[in-house]
């Protein structure tokens, strides 16, 4: 009869996750073990603390996708618990977006966010087969039919993400966001879940892009998209270039499109290393410049040309959740060799 | 799924662990095998709270569990691998145990996800894993229940059968209220019934049915009462509650469009016959009123009398006289209450009224000339109007024409303008008629329509513009019709309320018709004639299957239920307005002015109470003359 005390237990624990990643690159598991220290709570939550503190399906998938990428099933598990038990409320089967601790009710509004369900449905997917958790690849695939069955629209040949499943059609246009396109995520969603409408989502993505970096010269965090295919400005949503739409280069390189003419249009935006970085562009007043100092952002630039991408920093305790999941992406890109430049 | 119930819980184990109340047929029936060939030697003990303080060293607990099995289960033995380590290789499963108890369930599927990683063929005990899992669907079932999901809600029970129980039986009220709320009455019905049928506590019976009364109909409500009545036969709690929710049920009933269950009835009647009591026997005589069952609605009202119930029982009995066509004995007992309570007369008068005819209809003239008196003496201008038509149907042009004027002098209304415009395009004054029509143009559409249709239409049309309802069905009676003349002799059978030869005739022309616009008059007149009739339920239903966008459907439904409502106010029949103001509330937002009738509604039924929160409501949000002045006259009302 041996009874170890939870200490024990627990020294333990940490003792063995180390040896699972030995052979992993260690600069992106130094930088995980930032991230998840940092960023996410010991119940499960991750805590965007550039927005008040709030959560959203957006940061449990990002986290729990890092996690099933590193293999690290414990993290995996514990960001997994919360966000079934938390978020996983919906009629539908789909994650609500939004959750503020502070608030009553703590989800204000039941709506998902389709990026949010993405993510949270390719790190199921993933994890599921990573660690042949039967559970896991079953409750991806849920996702995904639901994704597919109730969030894709079609209008001017465009293959749409409604980007909720709530709100998004007026009278002259669907508004999607462009950032919420995830290739890579949508790749493994057609492994799960095969059906030829997600080739025609990956495919109307990139052809989105590249018409609005075409039209706008920039992409815009959000846009109009109307039945005969054409780009407006859409309503009731700012017309910028910024937080959202910054990522977009991060998930082409993910899986690996090389799209030069939006790495371009981007260049143009970003400028060149060592200056401050501009976050947020305003599209109808080129002067209107937003600039955010966070390293974890300006290390977005490397991606595009790949100059100093060996040598990205390590993650740094300062840096907020966004700019941090961010850098924790691009290294994981430098890590696998996923940009060729 | 969630039908039956486990073993388990009739053997009453009260631990942390709720033991399941409804479980999955197929639990249900290895259990059973399992108690066949078990029951008679050692009885069926649930050891898990045992198992679970004893891995946790909860001493002290441990003891009072053994005592308390041991005092229920008497041949019971302790088992003896209680201490034994679990899991393969004697691994202690006690840490995890001890982040279950302290609710951290992300930390213990992460503990538990690292440790079958690094120790291959490890695995966490079964019952450690089926806890965890409960827990976790106990927290996804509060969350999703506390934003309205009921699919999910449902979902996640049936997942997890253990989540409703005696020791968690606001789980049980949750899931019963999700089926409920998704259509589902009868499975949430049983799972109430399953909860009064298993748990013993008074408290959570009655509070059960409590529950079960906020979203049941009575039919489903009354076995779950009578259930209740059963098993506490001897509480005076429970007595008290139920007697409350009947109560409660009666009041709604006044308000809604559904008959009470006839048993919850006779049990109500029987109350109130045994106590004498008076505002129960009122409350009796308006639910009877509402369901326009006037015999009952008298003898109602005059016990309530008899008992000592105030003017609302002598108005509600006067109101009932009329409609059983007993009028000299209503009008003797509204006039001997006329000095105590004027609401009493206006409601008689109201009635009066409405019998007057006009419009396509025979004049009483016994009942014109009542009212031509009571109208002089007492300046009443809807009287006046109501006996300018009916001298319009008896042709007399000249007398119509007084009293709408007269009617208008004493207070500016539609209808009588209406009237005089009517007279004034008979005797060929069009300068009057357009300067009538332009000081009413932006008030009345009725009024605007006459201007618009000068001449081109038909001579039925203009009949039915004119209120000459006799002549536009003399004119349309024949077989060679155009659609455009049917639709119009629709509209004049409405006006002279033969309603069934209307709806018949709306219903072919919807059959028959090509053009949308047209289908979609058609189909206001048929739901209009079906409202006529006192038909509300099956308007909505009919309506719900017509090939027509829904606004537009709610709209026509809307329209047609004001315009009811209206003219049922106008008659002085208050309680149906109220009605039908409530039923296009549930339809669509009440426009303004039909707030303020509600309003004036309540106030003539004598609800001041609800007036005076009409009134509020409105006042806050567009204070107007007519808001304020009836709030006015609601505190002056209070202050005496």
């Amino acid at each position: 009869m041996t009874w170890f005390s939870i200490p024990t237990a627990l020294a333990l624990l940490i003792a063995c996750s180390g040896a699972v990643f030995a052979q992993e690159d260690e600069r992106l598991q130094a930088s995980w073990e930032v991230y998840q220290e940092r960023h996410i709570r010991q119940t499960g939550r991750v805590v965007d603390d550039g927005n008040g503190g709030i959560s959203h399906s957006e940061g449990q998938g990002y986290a729990m996708l890092l996690a099933a990428e590193l293999g690290d099933a414990g993290v995996f598990a514990r960001v997994w618990s919360w966000t079934l038990n938390n978020l996983m409320v919906r009629d539908d089967g789909l994650a609500a977006w939004r959750f503020d601790p502070d608030e009553n009710p703590r989800i204000g509004d039941i709506n998902n966010a389709s990026d949010g369900d993405l993510l949270i449905a390719h790190a199921l997917a993933l994890a599921g087969e990573k660690w042949g958790r039967a559970e896991y690849v079953e409750q991806a695939q849920l996702l995904a039919r639901t994704i597919r069955e109730d969030l894709l629209r079609e209008a001017g040949g465009y293959t749409l993400l409604l980007p909720g499943a709530e709100g998004f059609l007026d009278e002259q246009a669907y508004t999607v966001n462009p950032s919420y396109w995830i290739f890579h995520s949508i790749e493994k969603l057609q492994e799960v879940d095969p059906h030829p409408q997600w080739d025609a989502l990956y495919d109307s993505g990139l052809r989105l892009l590249k018409a609005a970096a075409e039209e706008y010269d920039a992409l815009p965090d959000w846009v109009g998209v109307t039945q005969e295919g054409e780009l407006v400005q859409p309503e009731g949503f700012d017309w910028v270039s910024g937080y959202n739409a910054l990522r977009i280069p991060l998930y082409l390189r993910l899986a690996q499109e090389e799209e030069r003419t939006i790495f371009a249009a981007f260049a143009k935006q970003w400028g060149a290393a060592g200056a401050l970085f501009p976050v947020v562009h305003d599209l109808a007043d080129a002067d209107e410049v937003e600039y955010n100092g966070d390293p974890a952002f300006s290390a977005l630039r490397s991606l595009l040309n790949c100059e100093g991408l060996q040598e990205l920093p390590l993650l740094s305790e300062e840096s907020l959740y966004y700019p941090a999941t961010l850098l924790l992406f691009s290294h994981l890109i430098r890590a696998r060799g996923l940009a060729e430049c | 799924m969630l039908k039956r119930l486990s073993l388990c819980l009739l053997l009453g184990a009260a631990t942390i662990y709720a033991t399941p109340l409804l479980q999955a047929s197929h639990a249900l029936a290895q259990e059973s095998d399992e108690s066949g060939e078990t029951a008679a030697t050692q009885p069926v003990v649930d050891e898990s709270a045992l198992r679970y303080y004893a891995r946790n060293r909860d001493l002290d607990r441990l003891e009072a569990e053994i005592r308390r099995l041991r005092a229920e289960h008497p041949s019971w033995q302790p088992p003896e691998d209680l201490f034994d380590p679990e899991g393969a290789g004697g691994f202690d499963e006690g840490p995890l145990w001890q982040l279950f108890a302290e609710g951290r369930y992300a930390e213990l599927r992460e503990a538990i996800a690292d440790l079958e990683q690094e120790t291959p063929g490890w695995e966490a005990s079964a019952e450690l894993l089926s806890q965890l899992e409960l827990a976790e669907a106990h927290q996804r079932l509060r969350n999703a229940a506390e934003h309205q999901q009921w699919r999910r809600v449902i979902e996640i029970a049936q997942a997890q059968p253990a989540l409703s129980s005696c020791e968690r039986v606001d789980n049980a009220w949750i899931i019963a209220e999700a089926y409920v709320r998704s259509e589902q009455p009868d499975a949430g019905a049983e799972v109430y019934r399953s909860i009064l049928a298993t748990c013993d506590e008074p408290n959570i019976l009655i509070a059960t049915l409590q529950k079960a009364s906020e979203v049941l109909d009575d039919q489903r409500l009354l076995p779950l009462d009578q259930l209740v009545e059963q098993r506490l036969a001897d509480n005076e709690e429970a007595a008290a509650a139920r007697a409350a929710l009947q109560r409660g049920r009666l009041a709604e009933g006044l308000s809604g469009d559904q008959p009470l269950a006839p048993q919850l009835l006779s049990t109500l009647e029987e109350q109130a016959r045994s106590a004498q009591d008076a505002e129960a026997a009122l409350n009796l005589g308006w639910y009877y009123a509402g369901q326009r069952d006037w015999q009952p609605a008298e003898n109602w009202f005059s016990l309530a009398h008899q008992w000592g119930a105030g003017t609302s029982a002598i108005e509600g009995r006067v109101q009932a006289l009329m409609r059983l066509g007993r009028t000299s004995e209503a009008e003797r007992l509204a006039a001997e209450h006329a000095g105590s309570s004027p609401a009493v007369y206006r409601s008689y008068i109201g009635l009066l009224t409405q019998r007057l005819g006009g419009r396509g209809r025979p004049v009483n003239l016994e009942v014109a000339g009542r009212l031509a008196a009571y109208a002089d003496r007492s300046r009443d201008a809807t009287v006046a109007q109501a006996l300018g038509w009916a001298a319009l149907e008896m042709e007399d042009v000249t007398a119509a024409e007084a009293w709408f004027r007269q009617s208008l002098a004493w207070r500016e209304n539609e209808n009588a303008a209406v009237g005089l415009a009517v007279v004034l395009q008979r005797q060929g004054n069009t300068e009057a008629f357009n300067q009538l029509a332009s000081a009413w143009a932006s008030r009345s559409s009725r009024i605007r329509e006459m201007q618009a249709s000068g001449g081109g239409t038909s001579p039925a049309a203009v009949a039915l513009e004119r209120g000459e309802i006799a002549r536009c069905l003399r004119l349309t009676d024949g077989a060679q019709l155009s659609a455009g003349e049917r639709e119009i002799r629709g509209w004049c059978l409405l006006e002279a309320e033969r309603t069934a030869e209307a709806m018949e005739l709306f219903r072919s022309l919807m059959e028959q018709s090509s053009g949308q616009a047209r289908y979609a008059q058609a189909a206001h007149g048929y739901l209009l004639s079906l409202l006529q009739r006192g038909l509300v339920e099956e308007a909505f239903h009919e309506m719900r299957g017509l090939p027509l966008p829904a606004e537009q459907k709610n709209e026509l439904l809307a329209q047609a239920l004001a315009a009811k409502a209206l003219a049922a106010y106008e008659n002085g029949d208050y309680l149906h307005a109220l009605r039908l103001i409530e039923v296009h509330a549930r339809l669509m937002p009440l426009p303004y002015d039909l707030g303020i009738v509600r309003g004036w509604a309540y106030y003539n039924s004598n609800q001041y109470q609800r007036a005076r929160e009409t009134f509020d409501r409105l006042d806050r949000q567009y204070s107007t003359h007519d808001s304020r002045s009836a709030l006015q006259l609601l505190r002056q009302r209070e202050l005496k």
